[in-house]
């Protein structure tokens, strides 16, 4: 797990559409969200930050919720893409691979430039590569 | 306690409460509080962290969730009416027991009772309004809901003593029926509005009966309503019994 976060103000602009990409892999609860995200390198994004991320997609219609049974408790919540979500994945997919090809064609000229694509690539492609290993 | 307990034994009992707090100051319904309970303990649950690092302060975390949710804190105008309707009971006991007190045959409404009525529910709308900025400030937060209850008690006992200009004068027994009526009508009020409370208003976790947790609610807040005559009642009957002994002993 990394323990060095990326600056806020740019989780802040990525977060939503990384939390679809991790659920365009299946349904799944808040911590395997959390879990997953720090797994490919995006920092520990805590439940104080995720929830409430999570409502504004389910009030948008991007994702359903369902609470499934645990032993002697309320159980988990499951979060999983609606038809939406999956539409809204491509449409924000694109927008950032164009964008984040922009900025590293910005940063370093000599870097070969990033093309954009319109469709949601594979599932396998949808999350960034890993950067960050546990120290 | 009649609210999720299952919740309890992994979110620590004071931060829960102060999450149920904020929440309902912002109106979030109870279902929704008992679902964000345990949206909480299982998180917390599953990463091994306690609530605080995992969500911040219970006020913090309010209200990210509920602005998410779509709500904001109500307006003054709320907390105002919510307070007024409060303290007709608490008038009532007051009434009842300056009656006891008072040794004439007539209760005198001074300029004071009345500055001090106004008083009393501008002071509990701020301890109402200090409360939810405060909560998440830890004992400075409890330091400064004190302090707005000190003032407003200090205030009250001074506008008593200061402003004794009489404005009317009431005989004991009209002003006692008076204070009865306001005792009483609150706590039925109060019984009516806790057997009509809606399901959608009780918290309970997902997967809990709501329709048993309202029932447990329904009892607890039908004895809260009629606290305030139970009080009364023994209030006058140990004032009485005290002027009875002291008249025996004089």
């Amino acid at each position: 797990m990394s323990t060095d976060p990326w600056p806020s103000e740019w989780l802040r602009g990525v977060l939503d559409v990384c939390v679809l990409a991790v659920l365009a892999e299946g349904a799944t609860y808040g911590y395997a969200i959390s879990a997953r995200l720090d797994e490919v390198g995006l920092g520990a994004v805590k439940g104080g930050t995720l929830y409430p991320l999570l409502v504004r997609l389910e009030q948008a219609d991007l994702v359903t919720t369902q609470w499934r049974p645990g032993v002697g408790g309320p159980g988990r919540k499951y979060f999983a893409l609606t038809p939406a979500g999956r539409a809204e994945l491509a449409r924000r997919g694109s927008a950032w691979r164009a964008f984040a090809g922009l900025t590293v064609g910005i940063i370093d000229p000599a870097a070969p430039p990033v093309a954009a694509t319109p469709a949601a690539p594979p599932a396998s492609d949808r999350l960034p590569t890993p950067r960050r290993t546990a120290r | 306690m009649t609210d999720t307990q299952a919740n309890a034994a992994t979110i620590p009992q004071r931060w829960r409460d102060e999450l149920v707090l904020a929440l309902r100051m912002r109106d979030v319904p109870g279902p929704r509080i008992g679902e964000i309970l345990a949206e909480v303990d299982e998180y917390c649950a599953d990463s091994g962290l306690d609530a605080e690092t995992a969500f911040g302060t219970p006020t913090a975390y309010a209200e990210s969730v509920a602005a998410a949710d779509g709500r904001t804190r109500p307006g003054v105008r709320e907390d105002l009416r919510t307070t007024g309707r409060t303290l007709v009971g608490f008038l009532g006991l007051v009434v009842v027991m300056a009656c006891v007190v008072d040794d004439g045959p007539d209760l005198a409404i001074t300029v004071g009772w009345l500055v001090g009525l106004a008083v009393v529910l501008v002071g509990s709308v701020l301890t109402v309004r200090t409360l939810g900025y405060l909560a998440a400030e830890g004992w400075r937060g409890m330091v400064g809901v004190a302090a707005v209850i000190a003032a407003t008690l200090a205030t009250v006992v001074a506008v008593g003593v200061l402003l004794t200009t009489t404005v009317a004068t009431v005989p004991d027994t009209v002003a006692v029926t008076f204070g009865a009526v306001l005792l009483v009508g609150d706590a039925v009020v109060g019984t009516v509005r806790a057997r009509h409370r809606p399901t959608a208003d009780v918290v309970s976790a997902p997967g809990e009966d709501p329709e048993r947790v309202r029932r447990r609610n329904v009892r607890a807040d039908t004895l809260a309503a009629w606290l305030l005559p139970a009080f009364a009642v023994v209030g006058v009957g140990v004032l009485l019994g005290m002027n009875l002994l002291l008249d025996r002993l004089a």
